[in-house]
Order: structure tokens, then C-alpha cells, then sequence
């Protein structure tokens, strides 16, 4: 037990911080939510009402698409675009898919290899991309949840409002949506590129996200 | 290996939960 916990501490210490947090947001959620209502002369909702209504869905699945879209993307940009200095680029002159022998697939995997990167066709295909495939279907599906939820929050204010409901379509092309959609990319993309930029002249001792501390500015593709 | 297998179940559980939570409350008009 001991061992399982220090074998996979990183992970589930991003579980526990996820769920803390998800938790922290019910609460404060639902009483910002109640303010909004009583300010508005509605009557205010229990905790159980709250994590059980659109408005609590649509924020929490507005930030998820946000966040797996940005992993989508460095996944795959950073195939293809390179960073001098950066620790999170591969170097210049390596950039696409590389060569078997170099991924280890085909008749290049290793007794160790997953079986689907020694086999042949769809599943080696399917495999050497399944990440970012799973991080972008993780993407799409989030950003489908935030346009339903998002589209019955939307017409329970209309209706408090006594103005009439929208469609689906009508929805994911109102200011709303998109409000509630790129407010959360731009903050995702300008901690990419700061996480890209940042990590050239910083360090951070020890962490595999940095470089050495004793590294110079110009090493690139190099973790500490 | 077996921890963090158990552990990749348990995300991906988790977030096809959530998201199918947060789908089925929008698809409820909540």
C-alpha cells in the first residue's frame, strides 16, 4: 500500500487537488449563485439544487474543454514547431513524426514495446497518435457538455428574464457561449507560452520540467 | 505497473461521469 502510494504520488496528488478543488467550487459556487438570486428577488437553492443545475455544469465543463484542448494542441504542435532553448521543444531539425527505428515501431519496437507499436497498419497508426486522439475526443466531448449545460442555463435566465428560450444552434453561436468559451483559451494560451518562453532563462532545481539549473539559455530539449 | 493502471481506469471513469453528468443535467433543462 506504502509503495502504491509512493509509486503514483504525482497522480494522486493531482486527484486530490481536483477533487478538493471541484469541491471548493460547489460551495462558493452556490453561494455566488444565491447572491445573483436573492439580489434578483428569487428565492435562494440548497447546495444539492446547485451541483444539480446547469449553471454548476457549464462552469465546470467550460474550463475542462479549455484545459484538454490546450494539452491537444502542445501535443501536436510541438511535433511539428520547434523552440530554441525551451525544455518542453524537441530540437531544431527534428521536427515531424521521425523514423521507426527512432519510435521504436515496426520491426524497431523492443521485447518491452506495446504490442500495437510492433504491429502492423491501423492499430500501429491508431496507437502512435492515441494521446492526442483521447485528449482531443476529451476536448470535443467537454466542449459539447459546455454547449448543452451551457445552452440550460442560458434559457432559465431567458425565462427569468420573461424572454424566449434559444436553440442549440442559436446557442453556440451567441455571445454567451463564445464568452464563456474563449475567456478560457486565451489564459490557456498564454500559459503555454509562457510555460514555453519562461522555462529558456528560468530553472526550477529538480524538476523534470525545467532544465539543469547549470544548463545554458541555448539548450534545448533538455529536462533536469 | 498495476497502481497507475488502476489509476488510468479510474480517470477516464471519472471524467466520462462528469462529463456525462454534465450532459445529461443540460439535456434535463435543470
Amino acid at each position: 500500500m506504502k509503495r502504491l502510494i509512493r509509486d503514483n504520488a504525482l497522480a494522486l496528488c493531482f486527484l486530490l487537488l481536483f477533487l478538493l478543488s471541484l469541491a471548493g467550487q460547489s460551495v462558493a459556487g452556490a453561494a455566488a449563485f444565491n447572491e445573483e438570486q436573492v439580489a434578483g428577488g428569487g428565492s435562494p437553492v440548497t447546495w444539492a439544487e446547485y451541483v444539480t443545475s446547469s449553471s454548476f455544469a457549464v462552469d465546470v465543463a467550460e474550463n475542462w474543454q479549455s484545459e484538454y484542448l490546450q494539452f491537444f494542441l502542445y501535443i501536436l504542435i510541438t511535433v511539428w514547431l520547434v523552440q530554441r532553448g525551451s525544455p518542453e521543444s524537441k530540437k531544431r531539425g527534428e521536427q515531424g513524426l521521425e523514423s521507426d527505428a527512432e519510435q521504436k515501431v515496426g520491426r524497431h519496437a523492443e521485447p518491452g514495446s506495446p504490442a500495437w507499436a510492433a504491429a502492423d497498419g491501423w492499430r500501429r497508426t491508431v496507437f502512435s497518435h492515441s494521446l492526442g486522439i483521447v485528449m482531443g475526443v476529451l476536448f470535443l466531448l467537454s466542449w459539447l457538455a459546455q454547449s448543452v449545460a451551457g445552452l440550460a442555463a442560458y434559457n432559465n435566465e431567458q425565462l427569468a428574464r420573461l424572454e424566449d428560450p434559444v436553440s442549440w444552434i442559436g446557442y453556440v453561436t451567441s455571445p454567451d457561449f463564445w464568452n464563456r468559451t474563449l475567456q478560457n483559451w486565451q489564459s490557456e494560451f498564454l500559459a503555454v507560452a509562457s510555460m514555453v518562453l519562461l522555462a529558456i532563462f528560468l530553472r526550477e532545481r529538480g524538476s523534470p520540467q525545467s532544465k539543469k539549473v547549470g544548463d545554458p539559455h541555448v539548450e534545448t530539449a533538455s529536462t533536469g | 505497473m498495476n497502481g497507475a493502471r488502476t489509476l488510468y481506469a479510474v480517470l477516464l471513469v471519472t471524467i466520462a461521469l462528469g462529463l456525462a453528468y454534465v450532459i445529461v443535467i443540460g439535456l434535463a433543462r435543470r
